[in-house]
């Protein structure tokens, strides 16, 4: 059974200003009795979901409003202040950095350590590496080490490391930055597929187009709460209604691609 | 309980991780120079050279009995010094992993050791060539190495479950450290033996870090270690143990906002 399930789940986390990080001066605030702790962040505020074998669930948010906070907590990265966070099964959160890629060492030497990251199995790796080599398409280039690839054929190998083995749960926070348009089809295509095979889907992201193919849900939040859970041509249209009404900041803006 | 439990037993479970890590650290440190990591072999045998010599001379001791006193000391003190230094940045050294993934302080601190652990494999060598040199006579004693090894290890890993997350949080601990090393290494009988040491052998036995020294170096040059050595190098084992037990329970869950 592949399930998540979160309760009244609270997440905040500390700013530390840079004196705060220094055990002298918090040693020196202890003794002085001053309590002034680090300003905090309250990034999820009660949330209680349930996501059930076969979701694919998208979340929307502008920027700071939980979404990554949510994934990292879903990926058991960080912890829930209060309130509980239940999975069950395998959970894969995918990475662009390309985590364990060493640009010293080729493609080929590569494939171990990123797989083991995400908690592959001996036999799970030996049928990796042929996937990756074809999925990656580096000719050459995959037995040259990774520090003289472009940051496109870098997009690549890390696209096709990570969805390379079997998972029960993926999350993924806002992939495919990089890359080509013939790589970002064939990563669809790819993700497409490999989607088929996960029985949870869980991503962020600003592409409304993507999450109304792939998604069965969409979740929309705001400063840490949530402000609509349901199908997702419904809630995405009241999410463009009302950021679309608002003027919005800069930056906000050329990120959302309607 | 069975988390923190299970934080410590993913070395055995995900060993290969800690492996290609430590591995890499040296694989990097000395890619593309001719002698690779055999570096490490020859600026050790350089190092108990000159200062074999030097001292020998200003305290007018015969060269190479105390060529072999520093060769052995300097291989001991150097796991105990680099495993504990080391400790603190075991966490910061793979900030850009943690965010990204959850990975417990152990198999970290596992890396760290392993890591070592060649480093003083490559000593060995050199230090062995030194000891032969020297006329060393080896005793049975020598079959208490590796248990006073895998001691010094385990300390290690155990310091750096402890050390490395709040090295994290109080960016200043590490320098706390090397400094507490730096007088270590000074008043622990490395660069001078017991004999010469104006401190009485009460002070001497007061200093965690003269017994767990004695309980490796003993068995290389080929003596016997007292109990007094064993005892207390095995008590600091076991308060090392349940500190990382206790760190463990109160950090596994903050290391993520420590970053």
């Amino acid at each position: 059974m592949t399930r998540i399930e979160l309760k009244n789940v609270n997440f905040e986390y500390p700013l530390y200003e840079v004196a705060q990080r220094s055990l002298k001066v918090s040693l020196i605030d202890l003794l002085r009795g001053s309590r002034d702790g680090p300003s905090s962040v309250h990034a999820i505020k009660d949330l209680s979901i349930t996501i059930d074998d076969g979701e694919r669930v998208g979340l929307v948010g502008r920027n700071g409003a939980g979404k990554s906070s949510l994934l990292r907590l879903l990926s058991g990265i960080a912890f829930p202040t209060s309130g509980t966070i239940k999975t069950y099964g395998r959970i894969v959160p995918v990475n662009q950095t390309g985590l364990g890629i060493n640009p010293e060492f080729s493609a080929a030497d590569n494939i171990e350590l990123p797989l083991r990251f995400i908690g592959a199995t001996t036999e799970e790796i030996e049928v990796a590496r042929a996937g990756v080599r074809e999925f990656a398409d580096l000719g050459e280039f995959f037995d040259l080490p990774v520090r003289r690839y472009s940051d496109g054929m870098k997009a690549r190998l890390t696209f096709a490391l990570s969805t390379s083995i079997p998972a029960d749960v993926l999350v993924l926070d806002e992939w495919l930055s990089a890359g080509d348009a013939e790589f970002v089809a064939r990563a669809e295509r790819r993700i497409n597929e490999y989607i088929h095979r996960i029985k949870i889907v869980i991503l962020a992201s600003h592409s409304m187009e993507l999450l109304r193919t792939v998604c069965t849900r969409v979740l929309w939040m705001e400063k840490g709460e949530l402000i609509a859970d349901g199908e997702p041509n419904e809630v995405i249209d009241a999410y463009l209604a009302k950021i679309l009404d608002q003027p919005l900041p800069d930056q906000d803006k050329k990120i959302i691609n309607i | 309980m069975t988390v923190v439990l299970n934080d410590f037993s993913a070395i055995f479970s995900r060993w290969r991780i800690w492996w290609i890590m430590g591995f890499r650290d040296i694989q990097m440190r000395y890619r593309r120079s001719f002698l690779g990591p055999f570096w490490i072999s020859l600026t050790m045998a350089a190092m108990v050279f000159g200062i074999g010599f030097l001292f020998s001379q200003i305290f007018d001791i015969e060269f190479k009995a105390f060529l072999a006193y520093i060769a052995t000391s300097f291989l001991i003190w150097g796991i105990l010094q680099s495993n504990l230094n080391e400790s603190c940045n075991i966490m910061i050294d793979s900030e850009a992993h943690l965010r990204a993934m959850r990975l417990p302080a152990s198999i970290l601190a596992a890396q760290m050791v392993w890591r070592n652990t060649l480093i003083f494999l490559h000593n060995l060598i050199a230090i062995g060539a030194v000891l032969l040199y020297a006329n060393v006579d080896m005793s049975a004693s020598l079959i208490l190495l590796l248990p006073a090894l895998a001691i010094l290890s385990l300390i290690g890993f155990f310091s750096a479950i402890v050390l490395g997350p709040y090295a994290l949080r109080y960016r200043d601990l590490g320098q706390v450290v090397m400094n507490v090393m730096q007088i270590a290494f000074f008043i622990t009988p490395i660069i001078w033996m017991p004999s010469q040491g104006r401190l009485s052998s009460v002070w001497l036995d007061y200093n965690p870090f003269f017994h767990l020294v004695e309980i490796a170096r003993g068995p290389l040059l080929g003596y016997w270690p007292s109990a007094t050595n064993w005892a207390v190098s095995i008590g600091i084992l076991i308060i090392a143990a349940i500190m990382a037990y206790v760190a463990t329970a109160v950090s596994r869950e903050k290391v993520y906002l420590w970053l």
